[in-house]
């Protein structure tokens, strides 16, 4: 289908999917929902029915947000962060529990996804995360807990232009779409690909030229070329993708809409373009990234960033850079919540490997990894959707001993798995500047994308592996406090701050780079004389703070699986309140009686 | 924390010490807030409407307009498509002489045209674009608290009178109407009088002998004011440190992150939105005029991350450039002596390193005594003769007062700004120095031309075409940074495609779109050949796009036997 509407109608889009959601929410209520647990293959009548073999335009998934909130509107409301380029709305679903608190005033998971367009999966994993918490909310008291302690934003498309461009016409769509000049000649995406057999891909193409080409038929499966022996003539030309030569200059298809990389555009280690290919002019540069970039910066609750891509089944933490920072690491403290949450995670993503993006994969400046960890605390992951190796199964695998041609074990899966949905036979095609040529070969639903029959599966896991890196962001609890009397109206206060989860409620790095505010443990309601850090081995001992020492300063935070013990010195009567506050942890309040 | 508070303040008494200024701006009617610049650049368009215009660039956190000038008169070819200098002033919140220079250069021009032949083919042919006042919410200060001396923006989550947080606010002790220093006798301070200028202080070399007796803090501070800590990116900025390259990332004053203010974005989109500037010149804190910028130089402290092709020197191709419009400056302006060099962040190393672009900058004025030592306090102590024999009343002599805190102290020190701005009375004379180099520069910008074309029968229905395309002017149409960082465009000459007037017209050899990487000045050029075939009388055209050299050129051809 083209660009211009040959397509589904779009929706009306509109800032916010609240207006007219009401009408439905008695009904939405009165449905009590059943006992029995939602997955992708429910075993009960789910409240909103998604299905989750199939993939979303941006139209689709308006419509299932739309849904989604108008069945639960007590915990979903959904915004708009901004607009596209093309004037798409970036939606945001903010899943909280009122009744449990507003969702600024909890520690906040944000997941995003297809900032690269033509990664396409993560959108559906972030709606079937949202659906799977709703549907499951009543039937599952793990859910219920994340649900009720917790505040979830979920972006389900960062970039819907690429997206629907990928989804329509299968041109490269990695990029936003704005106008753009790749091949740098004054005019901006004038020469863009063309699907010229008219079958709503952009796929490649061949010229039959007996005896003066460079590439032969491959003698095992006539739909492969390979080069012609050495010495010898072949019979085709590869052509490259399928298009014309708009603008002249000899290269085909070489300026289409947008040619950047919008996950380079954000304000940690950026380098410009000619450095870190895919960059633009400065941090936040386009409006997709400075929507989401304001949302971030705003919400200094979020202790957790989670973002989609594909391909190649990883775990991806920062940082992108063997440069960063002069070391190419994080420190030492914050690399072991990594490692943990890494580690482990990976144990729920068969196929999945752990890995830093730098060392294990390659130079990523101005990523989103690193700008969430240092400047936002928050700890990052990145996923890469979906593993061949899951798509080919052991068999295929590591078997050195009898190495199969790449393209070959492809067709047959085509073949035999696909009953050949995914490579086009050449076909004939009339080209104006090139004579007859011949279009055809893979698919855009090839490689990259996983196969609709075993989308439910990769959504599922993934969407869990949100909820346990979800599940380990700080969650503080009161540890032992305790008031003793030195004398007349003089007292010793201890009290106890606990950490039960993995991430502490601060990063290492943000008290490196002093971005954020630390954690303050406070008593108000007596004189306080003295008061700082419990230390010593038996917390017998306590670090004095000189200045205002009724609010301690916990630069660090509480560690992941640790606590925070402070000891005042104060005089007075009857009751006083201790105050734990933290951004990424919350603030928590408490009454003790001085007696 | 990097640092942490102490090491602002650290910094700030350091360059309170070694530099200082007076309440300049508000006493010297010479300078213009806000609104008499706004009035002073309207009268300019009202003045002289067909050569200039007014518009603003952005609305800042203050409200206010981010002006731009653009300069040009009659000429055949847009402006925006006319080769342009960018002239940029007062990003420094302080640098008011840079506005006020900028803004007189405009206006000086604007005289010059029509009656000053070589000003008014300058003006026609060339664009001028003047940005006076990068920082409005920052100059603004200048008058609204002459007794701060600060380069800052106020930062709109931290509304410290200049940009300053608490520490580095200070009070006004003694009622002075400055804030100035603060010395305190103390054992373990560091600071001792200076021998040879006894109004002034120096640290103490312990292996000279020497002991210190004072500590030295901004008037008024509170020491133990632990209210003072403000989270990185939340504290005034300096917008010429807010820029890509080199940035400073989670220090003090450089921005929640590069390029975060209204104003420097503005900036960046609007040197890369106007592809027909070839040259920048910004009046900072910063110089490659009067001197070059060294030939191996270390990023400065606290750069961190960049990899080893990250450039940070100027290219080898690019430096005789540097160095001979630095040799023409100084002799037009009269200037010299030696620039600061700790440019980390700052616009005209973005305008270079980034964009690829000429750049130049100098600090419009400074110390007018010649060659600077090295030694804060040697540079002190001259600044203190030049205020002598001047006449300026720039340095508050030490006098006691009484600290809540730390009971009694003396004030002093230089007054708010006196080194930073002239006093007004010297505004002409730079004007017209500067103003001859902004003259020869515009002179100078690549000036692209189609010099020849040909057309050569080869056969029935076959041609020959040739172009010869030439840079007549000084600059080549890109510098060594314009091609490495490709933000330049090369140059692009086509024959455009057939079928107006004519037959179908095929190109046998080549393509019919072609690029240069660069045409270098002063007559350097690039011949294109193409075999096409069509029928005699068909008329096309070469057209060639030079970005910085002149846009889009165009010569007609009839394929036809001459």
């Amino acid at each position: 289908m083209t660009r211009d509407g040959t397509m589904t109608p779009r929706r009306a889009h509109r800032t916010s999917l609240r207006a007219g959601a009401l009408a439905l929410t008695l009904a939405g209520v009165l449905a009590a929902p059943l006992a029995g647990q939602m997955f992708a293959q429910p075993d009960r009548e789910p409240r909103v029915d998604l299905r989750f073999d199939r993939y979303y335009d941006h139209a689709d998934i308006t419509e299932a947000l739309q849904r989604l909130e108008e069945a639960y509107p007590r915990f979903l409301t959904v915004e708009s962060l901004g607009t596209s380029v093309e004037g798409r709305e970036l939606w945001i679903a903010i899943l909280n529990n009122p009744d449990t608190g507003p969702h600024t005033e909890k520690t906040a998971f944000w997941a995003d996804a297809n900032i690269h367009g033509n990664e396409i999966q993560g959108a559906e994993v972030n709606l079937y995360l949202l659906w799977f918490l709703m549907e499951n909310y009543e039937a599952l008291p793990r859910v219920r807990e994340l649900v009720d302690r917790r505040a979830f934003y979920i972006v389900p498309t960062m970039n819907p232009d690429g997206r629907d461009n990928f989804l329509h016409t299968g041109a490269p769509s990695r990029s936003g779409q704005a106008p753009f000049d790749s091949d740098r000649d004054g005019r901006l995406s004038e020469d863009p690909r063309d699907d010229l057999d008219g079958d709503g891909e952009i796929r490649q193409m061949r010229k039959h030229v007996p005896g003066r080409g460079t590439h032969i038929e491959s003698p095992v499966d006539s739909r492969l070329m390979i080069r012609a022996p050495e010495g010898e003539a072949g019979d085709y030309v590869y052509l490259g993708s399928e298009a014309l030569d708009t603008d002249g200059d000899g290269r085909r298809g070489e300026d289409l809409l947008g040619g950047y990389d919008m996950n380079r555009d954000f304000p940690s280690d950026w380098q410009p373009p000619h450095i870190q290919r895919g960059a633009h002019r400065y941090p936040f540069s386009w409006p997709e990234t400075r929507a989401v970039g304001r949302w971030l910066k705003d919400h200094p609750n979020i202790a957790a960033v989670q973002s989609w891509h594909n391909s190649g089944g990883m775990i991806l933490r920062g940082p992108g850079s063997r440069h960063y920072k002069g070391t190419g690491d994080y420190t030492r403290r914050d690399d072991a919540v990594y490692d943990a949450l890494g580690e482990r995670g990976s144990l729920i993503l068969p196929h999945y490997r752990y890995m830093t993006v730098w060392s294990d994969l390659y130079t990523v400046y101005g990523g989103t990894l690193d700008w969430a960890h240092d400047a936002l605390g928050a700890v990052a992951f990145t996923n890469e959707l979906w593993s061949s190796s899951q798509f080919y199964g052991p068999a295929w695998e590591g078997d050195d001993e009898v190495p199969v041609p790449d393209e070959m074990r492809q067709l047959f899966f085509n073949d035999r798995l696909g009953m050949g949905a995914w490579f086009k036979d050449w076909t004939p095609v009339e080209h104006p500047e090139l004579g007859e040529v011949e279009v055809g070969g893979w698919s855009k639903w090839y490689g990259r994308t996983t196969p609709p029959f075993m989308l439910p599966e990769l959504v599922h896991r993934n969407a869990m592996f949100a909820l346990f890196h979800a599940d380990e962001m700080p969650l503080l609890e009161w540890g032992e406090v305790t008031v003793e009397r030195i004398g007349g109206d003089t007292w010793q206060v201890k009290a106890e701050m606990r950490n039960t989860r993995t991430i502490p409620t601060r990063l290492e790095a943000t008290e490196l780079y002093d971005t954020g505010e630390p954690d303050t443990f406070s008593l108000r309601g007596a004189t306080v004389q003295a008061g700082g850090r419990t230390s010593g081995e038996l917390g017998e001992e306590m670090d004095l703070q000189e200045e205002d020492p009724a609010t301690v300063v916990v630069e660090g935070g509480v560690p992941g699986h640790g606590r925070v013990g402070v000891t005042w010195i104060v005089t007075g009567s009857g009751s006083v309140t201790l105050e734990y506050a933290s951004q990424k942890g919350g603030t928590h309040r408490r009454e003790v009686e001085l007696r | 924390m990097v640092g942490g508070a102490g090491w602002r303040v650290g910094t700030l008494v350091g360059a309170l010490l070694a530099g200082g200024v007076p309440g300049l701006g508000a006493q010297d009617g010479g300078y213009r807030d806000h609104d008499a610049l706004t009035s002073a650049l309207q009268e300019l368009v009202d003045r002289h409407p067909g050569e200039v215009s007014l518009s603003s660039l952005a609305r800042t956190a203050g409200d206010r307009d981010l002006w731009l000038l653009t300069l040009g008169g009659e000429g055949e070819v847009d402006r925006s498509d006319r080769p342009a200098v960018l002239l940029v002033a007062n990003l420094e919140a302080n640098r008011v002489a840079g506005s006020r220079v900028a803004a007189g250069i405009a206006a000086d021009l604007l005289a010059r045209y029509g009656t000053d032949e070589e000003v008014t083919r300058l003006l026609d042919e060339r664009t001028l674009y003047v940005i006076p006042r990068a920082n409005p919410d920052g100059a603004e200060q200048v008058f609204t608290l002459p007794g701060v001396e600060t380069p800052y923006k106020p930062h709109p989550s931290a509304p410290g009178a200049g940009g300053l947080n608490a520490r580095e606010r200070g009070t006004d002790l003694d009622g002075d109407g400055v804030v100035g220093l603060m010395r305190v006798e103390d054992p373990e301070g560091s600071w001792m009088i200076d021998p040879e200028e006894p109004r002034l202080l120096r640290r103490a070399d312990r292996t000279r002998e020497e002991r210190g007796r004072f500590r030295v803090l901004v008037e008024g501070m509170d020491p133990d004011d632990v209210d003072a800590r403000v989270a990185a990116g939340s504290d005034g900025v300096n917008l010429n440190r807010n820029f890509q390259h080199e940035y400073l990332y989670f220090q003090p004053h450089v921005g929640p992150h590069m390029v975060s203010e209204v104003e420097s974005r503005a900036l960046v989109d609007f040197v890369f939105d106007h592809p027909n500037i070839a040259a920048v010149l910004t009046f900072s804190a910063y110089d490659n005029l009067r001197s070059a910028p060294p030939r191996r130089r270390e990023p400065p402290e606290g750069v961190t991350g960049n990899p080893p092709e990250v450039p940070t020197n100027v290219l080898d191709e690019d430096r005789p450039y540097v160095e001979y419009v630095g040799e023409r400056f100084r002799e037009l302006s009269g200037m010299d002596g030696r620039g600061a060099a700790d440019e980390a962040g700052s616009f005209p190393q973005f305008v270079y390193y980034q964009a690829g672009l000429p750049s130049f900058t100098t600090p419009v004025w400074t110390l007018p005594a010649g060659d600077e030592a090295d030694d804060e306090t040697a540079r002190a102590r001259r600044w203190l003769e030049w205020m002598d024999s001047a006449g300026v009343d720039g340095y508050v002599e030490w006098t006691g007062a009484t600290h809540p805190e730390l009971g009694e102290v003396e004030v002093g020190g230089f007054r708010p700004n006196v080194r930073i701005n002239p006093p007004s009375s010297e505004v002409t004379g730079l004007v017209e120095g500067h103003g001859a180099f902004v003259t020869w520069l515009l002179g100078r910008l690549p000036e692209v031309r189609i010099a020849e074309t040909s057309v050569e029968p080869r056969g029935e229905g076959v041609w020959e075409v040739t172009a010869t395309v030439v840079n007549e002017g000084y600059l080549p149409t890109r510098l060594a940074m314009g091609e490495r960082t490709r933000f330049n465009r090369p140059v692009t000459v086509r024959l455009t495609p057939s079928g107006e007037g004519g037959g179908e017209m095929q190109v046998v050899s080549g393509n019919i779109q072609e690029q240069v990487s660069r045409l270098d000045g002063m007559g350097g050029r690039s011949t294109h050949t193409w075999l096409v075939r069509a029928p005699a009388g068909t008329r096309t055209s070469v057209e060639v796009f030079a970005e910085r050299g002149g846009g889009l050129l165009s010569t007609p051809l009839t394929l036809e036997t001459p």
